[in-house]
């Protein structure tokens, strides 16, 4: 009996592929399955939440997942993006002249950084990360994110500059709100917190979508001011090295993009363990996760991590090897080649509440109140990364349209 | 010349770290046969504990045969964060899904309290000190003979 876990000898790519049975089979189909039920709308959403338009977020979902799947060492870690990533990555390429170019070019230097930080074994740096400084830090992000997103769920244009800005855009425009999708939004908010308590195997972002899309376009929502997605160009994307002239600039973001993509994988990971399992590597998973942001950055994808709410459904559903990310790919291949039509009716407001009920649970007050009531100091520590995230503006002018005030 | 001076700041620094990462972890002689008391030495902060709990596992891994109880002797931890409270639960956690017995002694008062605020983990006994958890664990070899 092990107490310590001892790292086997290295498994060949895709190990999970050498001695795979066929009684796996099922399950790690139903697995990518339902996985793609959480990661298609979610890579839809923090697409938008990046600055994104919503098929670089099916992009990012696509060759990075494909490449952890064939390098990682979780079992059932789901590579595609994070609401924390995509925030990062749009203050990172606010303002750009390109950001769509500016968005894979950090992508690549990005998986770069990871790749470096992983052949020179220092995935042990993970470990030494002070766990409130995270959780407020986490909380102030999911704080920022909300207020940003509130807009999409009011019809208010927000500028997306900073937590008070936002709100402040919010409480300045509340006379501009657009009733049809506050009751658009609001209904798919009220839809997943019901869902989310109720029966977890049912995705709940999927048939918030789905829901959406139907009352969108059976009600002719969009001619009564909800904006939708709209027209998205379908087709996989194809091989591009992008060309971003003020790249240098980007790599201090690249920098704290790949520390939490880092602290944000790994900690799912350890999530998923199980007893046979083998244990994570960590710097091959740096190696892997760097390997995948490389190979998004060069398919116009934008910066990725493993997400520990689309890894848990993937645990959840049943996942035994990577073959069910491979499988979740699949969907999102055919989404992005036979489905991009149904998302045209998609309205900005279902998003806005996707991603908002995602934030939220990034802001955990029972676990900062249990900090406050072990350690105040600490409790000081979180307050403080807290306000770190929310009380500095971005320098830059966010590419979203300023308020018009009247 | 100021570079040089970065330099060695730099470098004294991370001696410095890199020093303060690794408490030393004693393995306390002289205790009744079936009781593994492990010391570690120093403050436990976010960047060290990870280091403290991989050798706390490791020694009882390499525990031959398994003690019946292992007890963390904390009189040389003289300050805990809340990030080391969490990996030390989580490390009790794991003693307990192999099947041992987890005391702690030697806590201060405030430590203590800080424990007992997250939550030590069921079945888990604490003494005020390692004399103490010696006296109880011979009291309890009375009671219940060595396993077979």
């Amino acid at each position: 009996m092990a107490l310590g876990r001892r790292a086997g000898a290295r498994p060949p790519i895709a190990g999970w592929l050498r001695g795979y049975r066929r009684a796996w089979l099922g399950r790690d189909a139903v697995a990518g399955l339902v996985a793609a039920c959480v990661v298609v709308p979610q890579a839809i959403a923090y697409a938008g939440l990046a600055g994104l338009p919503v098929q670089v977020g099916l992009y990012a979902a696509f060759v990075p997942m494909l490449v952890y799947a064939a390098l990682g060492t979780s079992r059932a870690l789901s590579v595609s993006v994070t609401s924390t990533v995509s925030i990062l990555t749009a203050e990172a390429i606010a303002g750009s002249s390109d950001p769509r170019a500016a968005a894979a070019v950090l992508a690549i230097v990005v998986g770069a950084i990871l790749i470096v930080a992983g052949l020179a074994r220092v995935g042990f740096l993970a470990d030494f990360i002070s766990l409130p400084i995270l959780a407020g830090y986490k909380a102030g992000t999911g704080l920022f994110i909300i207020s940003g997103q509130l807009g999409k769920i009011l019809g208010i244009p927000v500028g997306g500059t900073g937590f008070f800005e936002n709100v402040g855009d919010i409480v300045g425009g509340l006379d501009d709100i657009s009733w049809a999708t506050l009751a658009v939004g609001a209904a798919t908010i009220g839809l997943l917190l019901v869902m989310g308590r109720g029966s977890p195997r049912v995705p709940a972002p999927l048939v918030a979508v789905v829901l959406g899309i139907a009352a969108v376009s059976v009600l002719d929502l969009a001619d009564h001011g909800v904006d939708v997605v709209g027209s998205v160009p379908a087709g996989l994307p194809g091989f591009e090295l992008p060309s971003f002239s003020g790249w240098r600039d980007l790599v201090p973001a690249a920098g704290g993009i790949a520390l939490m993509a880092t602290v944000e994988s790994l900690a799912a990971g350890r999530a998923l363990l199980r007893r046979d399992d083998p244990p994570l590597d960590a710097n091959r998973e740096l190696i892997a996760l760097g390997a995948a942001n490389l190979g998004g950055g060069v398919f116009q994808a934008y910066p990725g991590s493993g997400g520990l709410s689309q890894s848990a459904v993937n645990d959840d559903a049943g996942a035994r090897t990577q073959l069910s990310s491979v499988v979740c790919a699949g969907v999102v291949v055919l989404v992005l080649t036979v489905l991009t039509g149904v998302l045209n009716d998609l309205a900005q407001a279902t998003l806005g509440a996707l991603v908002v009920v995602a934030a939220a649970s990034l802001v955990k007050p029972s676990e900062l109140r249990l900090i406050a009531r072990v350690r105040t100091r600490d409790f000081v520590l979180a307050l403080v990364a807290l306000a770190g995230v929310l009380v500095p503006a971005c320098s830059r002018e966010s590419s979203s349209p300023s308020p018009s005030r009247s | 010349m100021l570079q040089g001076v970065l330099v060695a700041v730099a470098v004294s620094l991370l001696t410095f770290i890199y020093q303060a990462n690794k408490p030393p972890v004693e393995i306390v002689e002289g205790m009744p046969d079936g009781m593994l008391v492990v010391r570690p030495a120093g403050r436990l902060y976010a960047a060290n504990v990870k280091s403290v709990t991989a050798r706390l596992a490791a020694i009882a891994d390499a525990a031959d045969p398994l003690p019946e109880v292992v007890v963390l002797d904390a009189v040389a931890i003289p300050d805990l964060e809340y990030t080391a409270v969490v990996a030390l639960r989580e490390l009790g956690d794991e003693a307990r899904a192999h099947g041992l017995a987890r005391w702690v002694t030697g806590l201060r008062a405030e430590q203590l309290r800080m424990l007992e605020r997250f939550g030590l983990g069921p079945d888990v006994r604490t003494f005020a000190t390692l004399d103490d958890a010696v006296a109880a664990f011979e009291e309890r070899r009375l009671f219940r003979p060595r396993r077979a």
